[in-house]
């Protein structure tokens, strides 16, 4: 019988694997709130789960207060036998318990037309220039791991991955990176184009051409107003959703990095990681500690400093002494467990020497969307 | 001095809920500016705590990044009193915090 600490630190884990495998579900004319699935809470058709958490088993119509479990909240409850396929009854050793608690229907909305993902491109890639690290050279398909910018900045970032999104029957992709990246610090509105590359060479500018997203939303970066009432972050973060699919290509990591999107994990002190990224490529590193708080973070200069405060952040360091992790210009990377390739990490500061990253799962978690 | 984090080995597993209780609760201690989980070098799960500058002696403060011997004064053992047992690895917060921003490359970056 697991214990309420046991199931509670399983949870993350539980959450990730849960709301990734919904993404995967088919499409086809069903709104997320037709019973399916019920029992199988990952074995079919998951757009029936609406909640999870820790709780105590319900058997009968009766409740067991010794029996601690993960809670799957399902809007509608439909036998195993109607599935066709074996119920999962636990994760990692910890039981999972079905509960149905229902909701009112809603009308889903209109599907929208989508576009098919061309593997090859369709434009004709464009040399880098000599000079030029690759990752902040034209590419086209567009891949992770290369340099990006608003259209008109003269700064630059990276694409960190692409994230789907499933909703009802529709489905959108974007590109994920750092607010003070796609956003510029709150600062710029929804709809604002996204290039590759970011202005990397002389003129610096950003031709309209390579326009390949637009900025769809961020969370919000909060900054102190007073001492009385701080305001804490916990993610740096925008998407610009991918306007022609035809110029991505999802599923790879430039550099010829190991990249598995199809299971996002928690980080882990001790994991050895890697990131791809506009201004220092390729790096590998250790997580050192996970769930940092309290963690002030510079966005100003150092002699006008703007200081916000984050909760739940990663701290990464290099594992070459003489070569840092990251640097201003790698904002945005995803970091990747070294071993498998799946992706843990969010890269948004740093100082020279340690990297700080918001925890992936969480922020998947919360805009609903999952890497590929 | 602490093993260079390279070379920890990985964790023992998912961090227990109740250390997450106890970061929290060291959080709010005045001298501590950040606190996370780490593990130590045998794989134990442990409180990583930034403390604040200058919220040590200058003869502690030379023992930063490593893991505490029981028993410690000052600063170390209040912290110490809250954690029931767990392992606590101090450093120190960073002279400068850290940045976030992009790069600019029309200034040679």
């Amino acid at each position: 019988m697991a214990s309420y600490a046991e199931c509670l630190s399983v949870l993350p884990a539980f959450r990730n694997d849960l709301m990734q495998r919904q993404q995967l579900e088919p499409l086809g004319g069903r709104t997320p709130f037709v019973a399916r699935g019920a029992f199988a809470a990952f074995a079919s058709p998951l757009s029936n789960v609406h909640a999870t958490g820790v709780g105590i088993r319900q058997r009968g119509g009766r409740y067991f207060p010794d029996e601690y479990v993960l809670k799957v909240f399902v809007f509608d409850k439909v036998e195993p036998e109607a599935l066709g396929e074996e119920p999962m009854r636990e994760y990692q050793g910890i039981p999972v318990d079905v509960e149905q608690l229902p909701v009112q229907l809603v009308r889903a909305r209109a599907r929208r037309s989508q576009t098919v993902v061309a593997a090859g491109a369709p434009l004709a890639p464009l040399a880098p220039a000599a000079t030029l690290p690759g990752q902040r050279a034209r590419h086209r398909p567009i891949t992770a791991g290369l340099s990006i910018s608003p259209l008109d900045a003269q700064f630059v970032g990276t694409l960190g991955c692409f994230l789907r999104r499933r909703r009802a029957d529709e489905e959108d992709t974007f590109a994920l990176s750092n607010n003070h990246v796609l956003a510029d610090i709150n600062q710029l509105p929804r709809g604002t184009q996204i290039v590759q590359p970011g202005p990397e060479q002389p003129p610096f500018t950003t031709p309209v051409s390579d326009v390949f997203a637009a900025l769809s939303g961020f969370i919000e970066l909060r900054f102190p107003t007073n001492p009385d009432a701080p305001a804490v972050n916990r993610f740096d973060a925008a998407i610009a959703r991918v306007t022609d699919l035809r110029l991505i290509k999802p599923g790879t990591m430039y550099g010829g990095v190991l990249y598995r999107p199809d299971r996002v994990v928690p980080p882990v002190p001790g994991m050895r990681v890697v990131k791809a990224g506009r201004t220092t490529g390729v790096t590998h590193g250790v997580v050192t500690a996970t769930e940092v708080d309290g963690v002030q973070v510079n966005y100003g200069s150092r002699q006008f400093p703007r200081i916000a405060t984050f909760d739940g952040t990663v701290e990464v360091v290099s594992v070459a002494s003489a070569r840092p992790f990251s640097l201003p210009g790698d904002s945005g990377s995803v970091i990747l467990e070294e071993a498998t390739g799946h992706p843990l990490a969010l890269l948004f500061a740093g100082d020279g020497v340690h990297t700080t990253a918001c925890d992936l799962g969480p922020l998947c978690r919360r805009l609903r969307a999952w890497p590929i | 001095m602490a093993e260079p984090a390279s070379l920890r080995p990985p964790s023992p597993g998912p961090a227990p809920s109740r250390l997450r209780h106890i970061k929290s609760a060291v959080r709010r201690h005045p001298s501590v500016a950040r606190v996370g989980l780490t593990t130590t070098e045998d794989g134990r799960w442990a409180l990583k705590v930034w403390l604040r500058r200058g919220a040590r002696p200058p003869l502690a403060a030379g023992a930063a990044g490593a893991e505490q011997e029981p028993g410690a004064g000052g600063v170390e053992a209040e912290i110490e009193a809250m954690t029931g047992g767990y392992p606590v690895v101090y450093d120190e917060e960073p002279a400068s915090p850290p940045v976030a921003r992009p790069a600019y490359p029309g200034r040679g970056e």
